[in-house]
């Protein structure tokens, strides 16, 4: 289906190749999973594979695209987007109508489908998908995670030829996303798919895996790359679930040779007492949007104590209220009934420290330093404790040798760090973050998580939003699990992931080292590091 | 967070063919545009707030009355100080032209009420609008809730580092408001480069036709209101024939 012969593309002539003479064939049929780190070049090579590069981005191209026997140039645009279908990384651009019935009508009536056709087409993918309750609803009332399936599923509706996903899971919650993965395992999201991640988790889903390091292809094969740490390291990726624990494939031959040590899993699983007095506390908050259609509580009647120190992590599906919760939290979004105390009195914006997902919402100073200075320069902060603020930070932050750099020409993973400094500067006792590792490497969630794991060791009280069930086990102490808006659980992490009917409530799922020490012996042991704790090998 | 006047209601004028809500806002706005006549003003004033009251939506007259209350005053000022063309009555007409102008501005706003953008671009191309045309106007204000939605965040970002833009004295808020411009115009600067390929990517091109067939039939209720802004037409054209016979 799809050749590339010696492929090279770089977007200025003075600068390097981001693509590098790629050579690859994709035949019909074939679910491939192409992994790499960012700026390895998978959009890139998406938009590429999509035919949206040649002939539209400005750059150079070498060497040969060709789809079903024709030279990519030599195809229309509309018969390459009747056959090639693509999801960006940066999906809301996608999103071009007001509604998401217009939404799901958009690709096939300007593919020239009939209205009754198409809306019959448009109906039957929200019903597979189980996104029918949102037919009727307006594109900006949706949440992030809601407008990304529905990018996604306004490709699947003109079952097309080869589907192209650059990150489609990065906002969507666990179960629809190992939804997602099943269909396309099963050909429901079409016969031929390509999948670019950063992460390797739902490897088992692809018959063939492409690793890529800095424009050129590492490995192409099966699922065999997941026993080659030196590789999968070397290229920035994260060995995941429970592969990272063993050596080669054979796990469950390995399994067989470990006892468990009882001890070691009582002192784990020995449930913290927080005897710190709460810093917040939520009484009977409610929530509701002025204007929204369909308007009630996006969060009705939340209880709520959190105690100093403890760290929390926001679970739920998309479109449960999560982050409006912690907004309100925050003091950003006023309460429509209800409060919340900060510090016993009311909470307001400032008090807490809120870092959101998006750092380029934020980021506008020329340099770094001028950038995380902001906030302390607000606040009528003297200029000589701002320096030795903001110095601070920045070796807290790795930040140092970045000081007069432009921030908004850095990585994606060092604007983020940059704009959890400019937060942290203020020295907010609580800090909220918002999906805070969504579009990092693994090197640069590893980066954050320390960074953020070392502020709540250092006594700061964190709330977390994260889709990340690995994230979420790995650090988080307290589950906060919210459904359309009230919440379902509030306690300890360990509770949660033990509890079926809170896990398919907030569509969380577990993760491959809780599954698998829940059927070696029935204890859930929530990372790597319990699991190397409990399961040793026998003498 | 709504940034637009529609919603979806279950009333006679939300019902209606997009065709028949342009054409009928077109009539209402020509009646409003060409007339000076006080009592004839008021009159249209009381029924277009009826209407909104039938199609479920003066919660949209009240969020805009403010506004719309210092336009009709500013006008009615700068008519009565500047114009000298009618003898006696000068504030008489300086009202009229105040009122002219709110009923202007009020059917804009009935139409936005009951039209959703996509109604909206779709009754122009069953109008006879080319397709692209008729996109670029529903995108364009798709893009200006974006920019909105993307404004509120920034401006929130930057309330919880201690630039509030609400509040201090007018300059204060301009300087407050600085900040907020470089993500701003940087998101819009993304937002317009990958537009296209976006565009693209689902099939869009300005040589596409778009087929609505199936989807609009004017109905019982359209051609009644058709019927009704025709004979208003009429009436129209008689009143201005006889007012200048007389």
């Amino acid at each position: 289906m799809i050749t590339l012969k010696n492929l090279s593309f770089k977007y200025h002539a003075s600068q390097p190749s981001v693509l590098n003479n790629i050579n690859l064939h994709i035949s019909s049929g074939e679910k491939v999973l192409i992994v790499g780190k960012n700026g390895a070049g998978k959009s890139t090579l998406s938009k590429t594979l999509a035919g949206l590069v040649h002939g539209h981005e400005r750059g150079e191209m070498f060497g040969e695209y060709i789809f079903e026997g024709s030279a990519i140039g030599a195809l229309s645009r509309k018969e390459i987007s009747r056959k090639i279908a693509v999801l960006f990384q940066d999906f809301e651009t996608q999103l071009v109508c007001s509604s998401v019935k217009e939404e799901l009508l958009f690709y096939l009536m300007n593919l020239g489908a009939d209205y009754v056709e198409a809306l019959a087409k448009a109906k039957k993918t929200a019903q597979r998908f189980g996104v029918n309750h949102l037919f009727d609803r307006d594109i900006h009332e949706l949440s992030g995670g809601e407008k990304q399936k529905i990018a996604l599923l306004s490709l699947l509706t003109i079952s097309p030829k080869l589907l192209i996903l650059d990150e489609p899971f990065t906002d969507i919650e666990p179960a629809t996303q190992k939804l997602l993965a099943q269909n396309i395992r099963s050909g429901a999201c079409g016969e031929t798919i390509v999948l670019f991640e950063q992460v390797l988790d739902y490897y088992k889903y692809f018959n063939r895996i492409i690793v890529m390091n800095k424009g050129a292809i590492a490995y192409d094969g099966d699922e065999g790359v997941i026993g080659d740490k030196s590789l999968l390291h070397g290229a920035g990726l994260a060995v995941p679930g429970i592969r990272g624990l063993f050596q080669g494939n054979n796990f469950a031959a390995y399994c067989e040779g470990l006892s468990f040590d009882e001890s070691a899993y009582n002192r784990i699983s020995v449930k913290e007492v927080h005897k710190k007095p709460a810093c917040i506390e939520v009484k009977g908050l409610c929530f509701a949007y002025k204007g929204q259609s369909g308007a009630g509580d996006v969060i009705s009647n939340v209880n709520l104590s959190i105690p100093r120190g403890d760290f929390v992590v926001v679970l739920g599906p998309n479109g449960s209220g999560k982050t409006t919760l912690t907004k309100c939290i925050a003091g950003i979004l006023k309460p429509t009934r209800g409060e919340v105390l900060y510090n016993g009195r009311k909470v307001k914006p400032g008090d807490i420290g809120y870092i959101y997902q998006n750092p380029d919402n934020q980021i506008f100073a020329e340099t770094v330093y001028d950038e995380i200075a902001f906030s302390l320069r607000m606040r009528k902060t003297n200029e000589t404790v701002v320096r030795d603020k903001v110095n601070a930070i920045m070796a807290t932050m790795g930040l140092e040798d970045k000081l007069g750099l432009d921030p908004l020409a850095l990585p994606k993973g060092d604007r983020q760090k940059v704009a959890c400094a400019s937060i942290l500067v203020a020295e907010p006792e609580v800090i909220i973050l918002d999906e805070p590792t969504t579009g990092l490497d693994f090197p640069s969630l590893l980066e954050m998580m320390k960074i953020i794991k070392d502020l709540n060791v250092r006594g700061k009280t964190i709330l977390m939003i994260t889709h990340s069930m690995e994230t979420a086990a790995s650090f988080g102490a307290t589950a906060l699990a919210l459904k359309d808006g009230a919440m379902t659980f509030s306690g300890p992490i360990r509770d949660f992931f033990t509890d079926e009917n809170k896990l398919k409530e907030s569509k969380t799922e577990r993760t491959e080292i809780m599954d698998l020490s829940l059927k070696l012996n029935g204890k859930l042991l929530l990372k790597g590091d319990e699991f190397i704790r409990c399961w040793r090998e026998n003498p | 967070m709504s940034v637009f006047f529609y919603t979806k209601k279950d009333s006679f004028f939300h019902a209606l063919d997009p065709r028949t809500k342009i054409l009928s806002s077109a009539v209402l706005f020509s009646i409003a545009a060409f007339c000076n006549n006080l009592y004839f003003l008021v009159g249209l004033l009381c029924l277009i707030t009826l209407l909104f009251c039938v199609a479920k939506s003066f919660s949209n007259i009240s969020k805009m009355a403010g506004l719309f209350g210092i336009i009709g005053l500013a006008t009615f000022i700068l008519w009565l100080l500047f114009y000298n063309g009618v003898q006696g009555g000068r504030t008489i007409f300086a009202l009229s032209m105040s009122l002219r102008f709110i009923n202007l501005l009020l059917v804009g706003l009935f139409l936005l009420s009951i039209t959703s953008l996509e109604e909206f671009s779709n009754g122009l191309m069953l109008l006879g609008m080319p397709y692209p045309v008729a996109f670029a106007f529903s995108l364009s204000f798709r893009l200006v809730v974006v920019f909105i939605a993307t404004g509120f965040t920034i401006v929130e970002a930057q309330k919880v580092r201690g630039n509030n833009v609400q509040e201090g004295s007018i300059i204060k808020r301009i300087q407050a408001y600085a900040p907020l411009l470089v993500p701003l115009i940087l998101n819009a600067v993304k937002k317009a480069e990958t537009l296209t390929l976006a565009l693209e990517s689902k099939g869009f091109s300005p040589q596409n036709k778009i087929s609505l067939k199936g989807r609009y039939r004017l109905k019982v209720a359209d051609w009644t209101v058709l019927a009704i802004c025709a004979g208003a037409v009429v009436c129209r054209v008689i009143m201005i024939f006889l007012a200048h016979q007389g």
